[in-house]
C-alpha cells in the first residue's frame, strides 16, 4: 500500500491538464466509444432470512444463528438442518423449535392461528 | 550309658582313645612359634596339617580356650610389640609436625603393618580351622579371624595409652588438605589405610571404624574448608565463575572419595558442598549473575548453574523465581516499544483498501504512522516470539528439559503475553502480516513457520474469544479484497487452530471460507448465464452470512448506518447488474434477502481522457460518483450536493471520496474551488486532460485507518467480544442443564466456568446474568424448594 499525500503541492498531471483540456477535449470528443467502461465490478451483499423479527420468537435466538438446542450441541450434528421454517402465516421460526411447539397445540405461537408450513429456509 | 548299665548280660565299653597323652601347653608353644614364624615371612617351611591337628587336640583335650586366648595373646604381644617398633616414631613425627612426609611415613608404616596382619591372620585362621569350628561355636566368641582383626583394632589404633587413631585421622586429613592445595599425594597408601579402617567393626558396633573416627572429620574440614573460600571467590568472580570452580570443587572432592574414601562418604562430601557452596550463597550467585548468563544466553554456564542447583530445592525455587523474574522484566521491555500504539488515533491518509468511510479526516500532529504502527505491532510478536525461542533454546541446552523449568518458562509468557491487554490483536495482525504481504517475500516452509510460531503464542493466550474476533476481522479483509496469497497456508492455519481449540471455535472461520467458495461458484454460474446481456458487466459478488463475518465498515454513527442502507447505484447499467445477480441468488435460495454493501466492494474501470485510457481500480462509491459523468457534456459539472442527491451516499462519506478522486494524487475529477475541503456547492467536473505514467491506477481512498485498533474501535472491539460471550456463556448453561436437568447453582457455575476456560475465563457473575436470562426465557426454573437449584424445563 502506498503511502500518499494529499496536500502535495504542484502535481504534474494537474499542470498539465490545465495546457492540455481544450486540445485534448477537441480531439477527443467523439472519436471514441463510452468514456468510461466497467471491466469487473466485484461487490458484496449480506445475506439475511426474509423476515420481519430478528430473533426466533420462540428460542429467542437471533434467527441467524443456530437454534438455542443445536448452539448447545455445536458440532455434534448436522447443522444445516437447523434452518427456518416459515408458516402461512408468514411468520418464521427455527424449524427444530416450531418443531417442538406443533406437539402441543397445532398453532402459529405469534398469531394463533393455524399452522401450515410454507417453505423453508434453504 | 545308663541306658547300657540297665541291660542284662555284657558291657559295652568304651573305645579306648588313641591321642596320645601330650601336655597342653607344650602344644601350645609349638603353635606360638608357628604363629611368630608365620609374622617373619616362614610360613612355607611349616607343615599346616601338623599344626591344624595342635589346635584339633587342644580343642579335643577340653583346651579349647587356652588355644583361642593363647593366639590372642600372642598376637597382642605381637602387635604391641611392633607398634613400639615402627609405628610410634612416625606418629610423633605426624604428631610435631603434620607434613606430608610425615603423614606418608606414618600411613605407610600403618598399612605395611596392617598388610602383615592380614596375610598372618589368614593362615592363623585355617590352621585353627577346629577351633572355629567347635570351640568358637560353643563359647560363643568371635570367630579367629574376626578376634584377629579387633585385636588389630584395640592394640594398634585404640589402645588408650597411644591414641595412634587421632595421629592416624590426622595424617589422613593432612594428606586430604595437601592434595586439596595441589601437593601430590600418595593414594595408594591413604586407600590402603581407609580400606583397613572400613574393615574394622568400631567397639561400639554401630559402624566401621571409618565411619566412627574418620568421616565426621573429613567431611567436617571440607565444610570449614570450602565455607571460608565460597565468600571470597564469589567476590572475586561472576557468577559463572564461580558456579564453574564449585562443579570444579565437587567433581575433585567425589573423585578423591571415589579414589581413597568411601562412596557414602563421595555423596555426603557432595552434599556438604552444594550446603556450603551454593545453598548459603544462592541468593547471592543468582543477584550476581543470573540476569547477565540469560542476557547473554550462556547456556554452559546455565547449565552447570542449573546442575548445582537443582539438589537443593529451597536454591531451585530461587532459581526458578528469578528466571520468571527476567523473563517478566524483559516482556515489560518488549511491550515497552508499543507504547506509541496508546497515543490517541490521528487520522492518516493510508492507501485505502476499497472500506473507505469512517471520521473525516482531520489533520494535526500524530505520533507515527499507519505504516509505523503496524510495525510496531509486529515488532512486539516477533519479540516476544524471538525471546521466547532463546528460553526455549535455553531449556533444552541449560536445564535438561526440565518439566518444572518448562512450566516456569511458559508461567513467565503467559504473563507477558496476557499482561499486554492487545496481544490478542496483535497476534492477529502478525499473522495476517505473514498471510498477505509476507507470502511474497518468504518462501512456503518460512511461512508454515511463522504460522507454527503464531500458534504457540496462540497457546499462551488466555482470552482466545478476542483473537478470534480480531482473526475475523483481518480474515474478511483477506478475504474481501482479495490479499489471501495461499489458501493453503490460511486452510492450514485454521486447521492449526481447530487443533489447539476444538471445530467450535473455527466454526465461524470456516463458514467465512465456504462463503467465499460459494460465491465464486455462484458468480461463475451467473457469468455464464448473463453472458449474452448488453452491455457485458463482468460482476463478482461475495455473499456473506452475517454471522459468520465481522462488521466488515469501520463503526459509524446510527444515522450515517441508517443513510448507507439508501444508497443505490446510480446508472441504469448498475442497476441491472444487481437486479439480475438477486434474482439468479434467490431463485436459489428461499426465505432469504440480500443486503448490498456498496461501502465494501471493488470496480476495475477504463476511462477515456481525451486521446488517453487509463484503467482504475476505484471503490464502489467512487464507481458510482463516476458513473455520473460516464456520459455527461465534456464541461459538464455536478455540485456536490447534486452527487449526493443522485448516489444517495452519506455525506461524511461521500466527502471523502471526492476528496480521494479530485483531491489526492490522481485527480479525475476537478474541483473548484481548488481547495482540500468539501462543502456541498463546490462543483465537479471530469477531468479529460488527466494524465499519469502508468496505465493502470489505482485510486485510494482517504481513510482514517490503521491496521492497529485506535482506542475506540477497541473499546467497540470489546463490546462486541462481551456480546459473544453471553451468548457462549448461554450456550454452555444450556448444555450442561440439558445433560444434567437440575443442578446446584455453585456447581453449575464451576462446570460452566470450567467448559469455557479453553476460550475465555468467564466471571461468576457473566453465569449468573445468563441464567437469568435462560429463566426469563422459560429454559430453566428455579426449583419451588430450593432457590439454589435450577431445573431445566424444554
Amino acid at each position: 500500500m502506498a503511502q500518499m499525500d494529499v496536500d502535495a503541492p504542484g502535481d504534474r498531471p494537474e499542470g498539465a491538464a490545465a495546457a492540455d483540456k481544450p486540445k485534448a477535449g477537441a480531439a477527443a470528443g467523439k472519436a471514441k466509444g463510452p468514456r468510461m467502461e466497467i471491466k469487473k465490478w466485484t461487490s458484496v451483499a449480506l445475506w439475511a432470512w426474509d423476515m420481519d423479527m430478528d430473533v426466533c420468537a420462540i428460542c429467542r435466538n437471533n434467527n441467524m444463528e443456530l437454534c438455542i438446542e443445536c448452539q448447545a450441541d455445536q458440532g455434534t450434528k448436522d447443522m444445516e438442518e437447523c434452518t427456518l421454517a416459515w408458516g402461512i402465516c408468514n411468520h418464521a421460526f427455527h424449524v427444530h423449535c416450531i418443531t417442538r411447539w406443533l406437539k402441543s397445540r397445532n398453532s402459529c405461537p405469534l398469531d394463533n392461528r393455524e399452522w401450515q408450513y410454507q417453505k423453508y429456509g434453504k | 550309658m545308663s541306658y547300657a548299665n540297665k541291660r542284662p548280660g555284657g558291657r559295652i565299653l568304651p573305645v579306648p582313645r588313641l591321642t596320645p597323652k601330650v601336655d597342653p601347653q607344650e602344644q601350645f608353644a609349638k603353635l606360638e612359634t608357628a604363629i611368630k614364624e608365620i609374622y617373619n615371612h616362614n610360613a612355607s617351611k611349616m607343615l599346616f596339617e601338623e599344626l591344624y591337628r595342635i589346635g584339633y587336640g587342644l580343642v579335643l583335650s577340653k583346651n579349647g580356650a587356652l588355644a583361642y586366648d593363647g593366639v590372642k595373646g600372642v598376637l597382642e604381644r605381637h602387635l604391641g610389640r611392633c607398634v613400639r617398633g615402627d609405628i610410634l616414631a612416625p606418629a610423633a613425627a605426624v604428631q610435631a609436625a603434620p607434613t606430608p612426609a610425615n603423614n606418608e611415613a606414618l600411613l605407610v608404616s600403618v598399612r605395611l603393618l596392617w598388610s602383615e596382619h592380614v596375610m598372618a591372620m589368614l593362615i592363623i585362621k585355617d590352621i585353627l580351622m577346629y577351633v572355629d569350628r567347635v570351640y568358637v561355636a560353643n563359647a560363643h566368641v568371635p570367630p579367629v579371624y574376626d578376634m584377629g582383626m579387633c585385636v588389630f583394632r584395640d592394640q594398634v589404633l585404640l589402645a588408650p595409652a597411644r591414641r595412634l587413631s587421632a595421629d592416624l585421622a590426622k595424617a589422613v586429613l593432612g594428606q586430604i588438605a595437601a592434595e586439596r592445595s595441589g601437593i601430590e599425594v600418595d593414594r595408594g597408601s591413604l586407600r590402603g589405610v581407609v580400606d583397613m579402617l572400613v574393615e574394622l567393626q568400631d567397639t561400639t558396633q554401630s559402624g566401621t571404624v571409618y565411619d566412627v573416627m574418620l568421616e565426621a572429620q573429613v567431611l567436617a574440614e571440607a565444610r570449614a574448608h570450602y565455607a571460608s573460600t565460597a565468600g571470597a571467590r564469589l567476590a572475586d568472580h561472576g557468577a559463572a565463575e564461580y558456579a564453574r570452580a564449585a562443579q570444579a570443587d565437587i567433581d575433585a572432592e567425589t573423585g578423591r572419595a571415589d579414589a581413597y574414601l568411601t562412596p557414602a562418604t563421595g555423596a555426603a562430601l557432595r552434599s556438604v558442598l552444594l550446603d556450603e557452596l551454593i545453598a548459603k550463597h544462592a541468593s547471592e550467585i543468582l543477584a550476581a549473575g543470573l540476569v547477565r548468563l540469560l542476557d547473554q544466553h550462556d547456556a554452559g554456564a546455565l547449565r552447570v548453574l542449573y546442575g548445582l542447583f537443582s539438589p537443593l530445592p529451597a536454591a531451585l525455587d530461587a532459581l526458578h523465581a528469578g528466571i520468571h523474574m527476567h523473563i517478566l522484566a524483559q516482556g515489560q521491555q518488549v511491550a515497552g516499544a508499543l507504547a506509541p500504539l496508546s497515543v490517541a488515533t490521528c487520522p492518516d491518509d493510508e492507501a485505502g483498501d476499497g472500506a473507505g468511510s469512517g471520521a473525516p479526516a482531520r489533520r494535526g500532529q500524530q505520533a507515527l504512522g499507519a505504516a509505523a504502527k503496524t510495525a510496531v505491532a509486529l515488532r512486539w510478536v516477533q519479540d516476544v516470539l524471538a525471546l521466547y525461542d532463546v528460553y526455549d533454546g535455553l531449556l533444552h541446552s541449560a536445564f535438561g528439559d526440565s518439566q518444572e523449568m518448562r512450566k516456569t518458562i511458559h508461567d513467565a509468557f503467559i504473563r507477558i503475553i496476557n499482561d499486554n491487554g492487545r496481544a490478542a490483536e496483535l497476534l492477529s495482525l502478525f499473522i495476517n502480516d505473514s498471510l498477505q504481504s509476507g507470502l511474497k517475500r518468504k518462501g512456503e516452509q518460512e511461512i508454515d513457520h511463522l504460522l507454527e510460531r503464531a500458534v504457540l503464542m496462540f497457546r499462551f493466550l488466555q482470552n482466545k474469544d478476542a483473537f478470534e474476533h480480531y482473526y475475523k476481522a483481518h480474515l474478511a479483509k483477506r478475504l474481501l479484497f482479495g490479499r489471501t496469497l495461499s489458501d493453503d497456508a490460511e486452510q492450514s492455519l485454521v486447521s492449526k487452530l481447530k487443533v489447539e481449540c476444538g471445530s467450535q471455535f473455527t466454526l465461524k472461520l470456516e463458514g467465512m471460507f465456504k462463503d467465499m467458495q460459494l460465491s465464486a461458484d455462484l458468480t461463475r454460474d451467473f457469468s455464464a448465464a448473463g453472458a449474452a446481456d448488453e452491455p457485458r458487466l463482468d460482476m463478482g459478488v461475495s455473499v456473506l452470512t452475517p454471522t459468520f463475518w465481522p462488521a466488515l465498515a469501520p463503526p459509524v454513527s446510527d444515522e450515517t448506518a441508517q443513510e448507507m442502507r439508501a444508497v443505490r447505484p446510480p446508472t441504469d447499467q448498475l442497476r441491472r447488474a444487481i437486479e439480475r445477480f438477486s434474482d439468479a441468488y434467490l431463485a436459489r435460495h428461499s426465505g432469504r434477502r440480500l443486503e448490498w454493501q456498496y461501502n465494501l466492494g471493488s470496480a476495475d474501470i477504463k476511462v477515456q481522457f481525451g486521446a488517453r485510457a487509463h484503467e482504475l481500480s476505484v471503490s464502489t462509491y467512487q464507481l458510482f460518483i463516476l458513473a455520473l459523468f460516464a456520459d455527461a457534456a465534456e464541461d459538464a459539472t455536478l455540485t456536490a450536493a447534486a452527487i449526493q442527491a443522485q448516489t444517495r451516499i452519506p455525506w461524511e462519506l461521500l466527502m471523502r471520496q471526492l476528496q480521494s478522486l479530485a483531491c489526492a494524487k490522481y485527480k479525475i475529477l476537478t474541483k473548484t474551488p481548488a481547495s482540500r475541503d468539501v462543502s456541498p456547492a463546490d462543483t465537479f467536473a471530469f477531468n479529460s486532460g488527466f494524465s499519469a505514467p502508468q496505465y493502470r491506477i489505482r485510486i485510494p481512498v482517504v481513510a482514517a485507518r490503521s491496521s492497529v485498533e485506535s482506542e475506540q474501535e477497541k473499546a467497540a472491539s470489546l463490546v462486541t467480544i462481551d456480546k459473544e460471550r453471553q451468548y457462549l456463556v448461554e450456550a454452555a448453561v444450556v448444555r450442561i442443564m440439558k445433560a444434567r436437568r437440575q443442578m446446584p447453582h455453585e456447581q453449575l457455575v464451576n462446570e460452566a466456568v470450567g467448559q469455557l476456560s479453553p476460550r475465555f475465563l468467564p466471571t461468576p457473575k457473566m453465569v449468573k446474568d445468563a441464567v437469568g436470562r435462560l429463566i426469563d426465557r422459560e429454559y430453566l426454573q428455579r426449583s419451588p424448594d430450593d432457590p439454589r437449584l435450577y431445573i431445566y424445563l424444554a
